[in-house]
C-alpha cells in the first residue's frame, strides 16, 4: 500500500461567522480522511509547557471526507488568450524574444515561446534544448524536426533570439546575438565569448497545429492520463518583449530589433510588450499584446515582473523612471503560488463560533506526522466585542511558509550553532516540492523567492511544528503560546489577521483598547504600519510581543490577496539579495527592503528595533533603573528581585532568538523607558548587518553591549501607549510552569492596565515629576 | 591538488577553500583532545572553550553535503543524516546508531566530524 499522507489548504485565512470557507485536500494512500473542527489553544510540545492543546468542536464538517490525489502545476509561465487560434499559423512565420536564461544547462528542454504539444509532438516552439543550445522545433504529430545553434547559451546573459521559418521551402534560420551592455548581464564585454549563431536548416515536413494547443510563453502543453493537461518544458530566466510575425523576417530586420527598433508592424501577429502596463502602483499579471489581435497573456504562478530588461542602462533603478527598461519577466520552473486543487469540502462558519484560531484536523492511517494535517484559519468576530485584540501576523507566516533552510542553506548551521533536527514531514516536503517555497528559499536557478501565498499547504503553519534549523516553534506555533496565555488568563479577545488590517486599515483596530502582536511580526505592508501608527497616535495601546518586527516592506497582490511580495535588498538579515534595478514591488510600486531604510525604523512605532539574533540559548531580563520610576513602576508591581523571564520554551528564558534594542538615533520616542534588558548573550548572538558600517571582530553577544533585548514602554496622546518585549522568546516564556512565571505576571500587569479606559497608571504625575530620574 | 593541472572544477574558488581547509584541519588536530570531546559531550551551548569553539566553527562551516543533521524518528529516537546537496533529493542516513535524546545525537554528529577530521 502507498505511504499514507495528507496535505491541504483553505481558500481563506480569515473568515467571519456566516462566511464560506473551502478546504482543498490532497491525499495519498487513502480515499477517506477523518475530519474534526478544532480550536487551537497551544502548539508547542516542549515539556516545560502545557503541550499541544486543542478543543474539539461539534461541526457539520466533522466525519469522513472523501479525499483523493490532487496535482499541482509547478512553474511560472504566461498563457496567451487566443480563443480564435490566431497563432495556429498556417504559413511562414518568425519568432523573436530577448532572453536572459538562468539555467541553460538544466538538462531538460525549455520552451521560450510557441504553440507546442510535448505529448503529441504537434506545433512549433523556440526554446533551449537539454544541452543548453537555442533550438527551434516543429512537429507534425509523428516526427519532430529542429534547427539548433552551434554554441551553447551563457547563463545570465541577455540575448536576442529568434527564428525565421519559410513554410514553402522548409527553410528555418536561427537568430542568436548577444545584447550585453555594461550592466545588464552577469559578465561584461571583456569576456571573449562568441554569442552569435545563425544556423540554417531545411525541415522535412511542415508543422501541424492542434486546435487545443495553447500558445504559451515559458512552457509547453503536456498531458498525463490521470492528471489531464498541464504545462511542462518550463523556462528558467527572463523573457523580454517576445513576438510572433506572420512572415519570414530577414536578418537585417532582427538586427533593427537588436538595436532597439521595432519589428515591422505589418508583419506582427502578436507582440507582447512586457514593458507596458506599469503605473506608479506597480504592474499586473496581464501582459499586453500590441499586435493586431490583442492576444493578451496572463501569468500563472506569479511570473516576476518589475524586473530589468535587456536594455537596462544601470542608471534608472526603478520602473517608474523609465518602464521601457523594465520589460524583463522572470520565470521559475519551481514557482507555485496556487496549487489550484479542487475543493474537497466547504463550510459556512457558524454564527456562534467565537473569534479565535481554528483548524480542520485531518487524519488518515496512523494519524501522525505526514498522516495528519491541520488546515488553519482565523475566525474574526462578526462585530468587535472584546477589548483585547490579537493581530495574527499572517504576512510573516507567508514569508516563512515551507522554508527549507536546513536542507539547502549551508549557512544555517553556522547561524544556529547546532545541527538541525528534521522530521519525516520536513523530508517529505523537501522531496516533493510541489507545495512551494518561502521567501527564505531560492529557486532552482538561485534567484530569491519573492512571492508566497497560502493557496497551498503550509507545513509550518500548524500546531506542533518545530522549525528544524532551530528546533523551537516559530511563527504560527510559537504565537499559539501567546494565544494559550490569553486563554489561560481568561481574557476576552478578538482575532484578526494582517490581511484584514491591510484591507481595512485603522478602523479595524479602533474598537479595541489593546492590540497584541505575535512573536515575530516581521513582514509589514505600508497600510498595516500606517494603521498601527494611527491607532497608537489616536490613543490605542499596542503590545509588541516579539522581536525583529516591522522589518520588511511587503505588498499584497491586489488581484489575489492570498499572495504577498517582498524584495530583500541593500541591508538587513536577509536570505537573498534582489538584483540591481529590481528593488521595487510589482504589487504596489513601492521600494521594498527594510522599513528602516525608508525612514520608518521599527523604533519609531515600538520603541525598539532589531539588533541581534542567536540560537541555542536565551537569557532572562534584568530590571533597569527606569523600572522603579514612579510613572511605570506598576509594570513590575508584585515582582520580587530584578530578574524577569528566567524560564521559557524557547531555549529556557524569555530574551532570546531575535532581539530588539532601544535606539534614540533610529527614532525611539525620547520619553521611552527601558523597563528591563537582557545581556550577556552567547557569542552565537551576532549583530544585525544593517548596523554595520565597518565590520570588526567581536560583534557578538558576550562582547558587544548592544546585543540585548530591551523591554520598553512609552505613552502616546489620548492615553495611548506602547509596551514592547523586544524578544521573540518572550511569547514562548509565557506558558512555562503552568503560566506561573515572571514574564506572565509582568504581561498581566500591562494587559490589565491597557484594558482599562482612561488614564494609565502612573500618568497622573505632573510633567515635572515625569521627568524625574 | 595544489600541484597538478586540475581543470575539472570550473569554480576555482574550491581550490582556495581546500587549501584553507587543510590549514584549518592541521590546526584543529593540534588542539583536539579528550577534554575537548568531553566538554562537548557535557554541554555544547553557550560560550565554549577556545579549542571547542574552533572545532565547532569548522564543523558548522563545512560544505552542506559534509554537514550532519539529526532526524527525529517516529519511534521517538534520533538518527544522524547528511544532506544530498541536490534539490529535492532527501537526506541519507549516516550509520545505524539510534540516540535517545537530541543532545546525544548532536554529540554523535560531533564525533562524526571529529572522525572526518582525523580520518580515523
Amino acid at each position: 500500500m502507498a505511504q499514507q499522507k495528507i496535505f491541504g489548504y483553505a481558500n481563506r485565512i480569515s473568515v467571519r461567522p456566516g462566511d464560506e470557507i473551502s478546504f482543498h485536500v490532497n491525499c495519498d494512500g487513502a480515499s477517506e480522511a477523518d475530519a474534526q473542527l478544532v480550536r487551537l489553544i497551544h502548539g508547542d510540545t516542549h515539556e516545560a509547557g502545557p503541550g499541544h492543546v486543542e478543543v474539539e468542536l461539534e461541526s457539520p464538517v466533522n466525519g469522513r471526507w472523501a479525499v483523493k490525489k490532487q496535482y499541482t502545476q509547478l512553474g511560472s509561465f504566461l498563457k496567451v488568450f487566443d480563443p480564435e487560434n490566431k497563432l495556429a499559423v498556417s504559413g511562414s512565420f518568425s519568432l523573436a524574444a530577448f532572453i536572459w536564461p538562468t539555467l541553460p544547462q538544466r538538462g531538460s528542454r525549455q520552451t521560450i515561446l510557441g504553440r507546442w504539444d510535448t505529448v503529441r509532438n504537434i506545433g512549433y516552439a523556440l526554446g533551449i534544448n537539454p544541452a543548453g543550445h537555442l533550438e527551434f522545433w516543429v512537429g507534425n504529430g509523428s516526427e519532430v524536426d529542429c534547427v539548433t545553434a552551434e554554441l551553447p547559451l551563457l547563463a545570465k546573459v541577455w540575448y536576442l533570439v529568434g527564428v525565421s521559418y519559410d513554410r514553402e521551402s522548409g527553410r528555418a534560420q536561427l537568430y542568436q546575438e548577444g545584447v550585453l551592455n555594461r550592466y545588464n548581464s552577469l559578465v561584461g564585454k571583456v569576456v571573449p565569448y562568441d554569442f552569435a549563431s545563425h544556423v540554417v536548416q531545411h525541415f522535412r515536413f511542415r508543422p501541424e497545429n492542434g486546435a487545443d494547443v495553447p500558445f504559451l510563453l515559458a512552457g509547453a502543453r503536456d498531458e498525463h492520463a490521470l492528471r489531464g493537461p498541464f504545462v511542462s518544458d518550463l523556462f528558467a530566466g527572463k523573457i523580454d518583449r517576445p513576438a510572433i510575425c506572420g512572415r519570414v523576417l530577414t536578418r537585417a530586420e532582427f538586427d533593427v530589433c537588436r538595436g532597439g527598433g521595432l519589428l515591422p508592424e505589418d508583419a506582427v501577429l502578436a507582440f507582447w510588450d512586457t514593458s507596458k502596463g506599469y503605473s506608479a502602483q506597480g504592474v499586473s499579471h496581464h501582459v499586453i499584446d500590441g499586435g493586431p489581435h490583442r492576444l493578451n497573456a496572463r501569468g500563472v504562478n506569479h511570473p516576476v515582473r518589475a524586473m530589468t530588461g535587456w536594455n537596462w542602462n544601470g542608471k534608472d533603478d526603478c520602473f517608474r523612471i523609465d518602464p521601457s527598461q523594465f520589460g524583463g519577466i522572470e520565470f521559475h520552473p519551481d514557482a507555485v503560488t496556487d496549487c489550484g486543487w479542487e475543493a474537497t469540502k466547504s463550510m459556512i462558519v457558524p454564527t456562534d463560533l467565537k473569534s479565535g484560531i481554528y483548524a480542520v484536523r485531518l487524519r488518515v492511517g496512523p494519524g501522525i506526522g505526514i498522516a495528519e494535517e491541520y488546515i488553519v484559519f482565523v475566525v474574526r468576530p462578526a462585530k468587535p466585542t472584546a477589548k483585547l485584540c490579537f493581530l495574527v501576523p499572517s504576512a510573516s507566516y507567508l514569508a516563512y511558509a515551507n522554508e527549507s533552510l536546513s536542507f539547502d542553506a549551508q549557512i544555517i548551521q553556522p547561524m544556529t550553532g547546532q545541527p538541525p533536527v528534521v522530521t519525516d514531514l520536513d523530508v517529505e516536503t523537501y522531496e516533493h516540492r510541489e507545495y512551494g517555497l518561502s521567501t527564505y528559499d531560492h529557486y532552482e536557478d538561485d534567484a530569491g523567492v519573492c512571492f508566497s501565498s497560502y493557496l497551498r499547504p503550509i507545513i509550518n503553519m500548524r500546531p506542533k511544528y518545530r522549525m528544524s534549523s532551530m528546533n523551537i516553534t516559530w511563527q504560527f506555533p510559537a504565537d499559539l503560546s501567546v494565544v494559550a496565555w490569553i486563554d489561560h488568563m481568561g481574557y476576552d479577545c478578538d482575532f484578526i489577521t494582517d490581511e484584514d488590517l491591510h484591507r481595512e486599515g485603522v478602523d479595524l483596530l479602533r474598537p479595541y483598547f489593546c492590540v497584541m502582536t505575535g512573536t515575530h511580526p516581521e513582514y509589514v505592508s505600508e497600510r498595516m504600519l500606517d494603521a498601527q501608527e494611527d491607532y497608537v497616535a489616536d490613543g490605542g495601546r499596542l503590545i509588541y510581543m516579539g522581536g525583529n518586527g516591522y522589518y520588511w516592506v511587503v505588498g499584497f497582490d491586489p488581484e489575489n490577496p492570498a499572495c504577498m511580495e517582498v524584495r530583500k535588498l541593500d541591508s538587513g538579515m536577509r536570505a537573498w539579495a534582489a538584483k540591481p534595478g529590481e528593488h521595487y514591488l510589482q504589487t504596489t510600486g513601492e521600494k521594498s527592503g527594510l522599513w528602516r531604510n525608508r525612514g520608518r525604523a521599527p523604533q519609531k512605532l515600538t520603541g525598539v528595533g532589531f539588533i541581534a539574533e542567536g540560537f541555542e540559548t536565551s537569557a532572562p531580563y534584568r530590571k533597569m533603573p527606569d523600572a522603579w520610576h514612579r510613572t511605570v513602576s506598576w509594570i513590575t508591581e508584585g515582582m520580587e528581585g530584578e530578574i524577569i523571564g528566567d524560564r521559557g520554551l524557547a531555549y529556557n528564558a524569555a530574551a532570546g532568538v531575535e532581539l530588539d534594542r532601544y535606539d534614540l538615533s533610529l527614532g525611539t520616542p525620547p520619553h521611552t523607558k527601558i523597563i528591563a534588558s537582557s545581556g550577556g548573550h552567547s557569542d552565537n548572538y551576532v549583530l544585525v548587518t544593517e548596523e554595520l558600517l565597518y565590520a570588526y571582530a567581536g560583534l557578538t553577544g558576550s562582547i558587544d553591549y548592544r546585543i540585548r533585548a530591551d523591554m520598553t514602554f512609552f505613552t502616546a496622546s489620548n492615553d495611548g501607549a506602547v509596551f514592547s518585549t523586544g524578544s521573540i522568546a518572550f511569547g514562548q516564556a509565557l506558558p512555562a510552569n503552568g503560566f506561573d512565571n515572571s514574564a506572565s505576571r509582568l504581561l498581566t500587569n500591562v494587559v490589565n492596565a491597557f484594558l482599562k479606559p482612561g488614564a494609565l497608571p502612573g500618568s497622573y504625575w505632573t510633567v515635572e515629576e515625569k521627568q524625574w530620574r | 591538488m595544489a600541484y597538478t593541472e586540475d581543470d575539472s572544477r570550473p569554480d576555482k574558488d574550491v581550490h582556495v577553500r581546500d587549501h584553507f581547509d587543510r590549514m584549518t584541519r592541521a590546526y584543529l588536530r593540534s588542539v583536539l583532545s579528550d577534554e575537548v570531546i568531553e566538554e562537548h559531550r557535557t554541554g555544547d551551548v553557550g560560550n565554549p572553550s577556545e579549542p571547542l569553539s574552533r572545532l565547532l566553527a569548522w564543523c558548522q562551516r563545512r560544505p552542506l553535503t559534509e554537514q550532519y543533521a539529526v532526524k527525529a524518528e517516529a519511534d521517538g529516537t534520533f538518527r544522524l543524516v547528511s544532506f544530498s546537496g541536490r534539490r529535492g533529493q532527501p537526506p541519507r542516513y549516516v550509520g545505524d546508531e539510534r540516540y535517545a535524546t537530541i543532545r546525544e545525537a548532536r554529540h554523535g554528529a560531533f564525533l562524526r566530524h571529529i572522525s572526518d577530521l582525523t580520518e580515523k
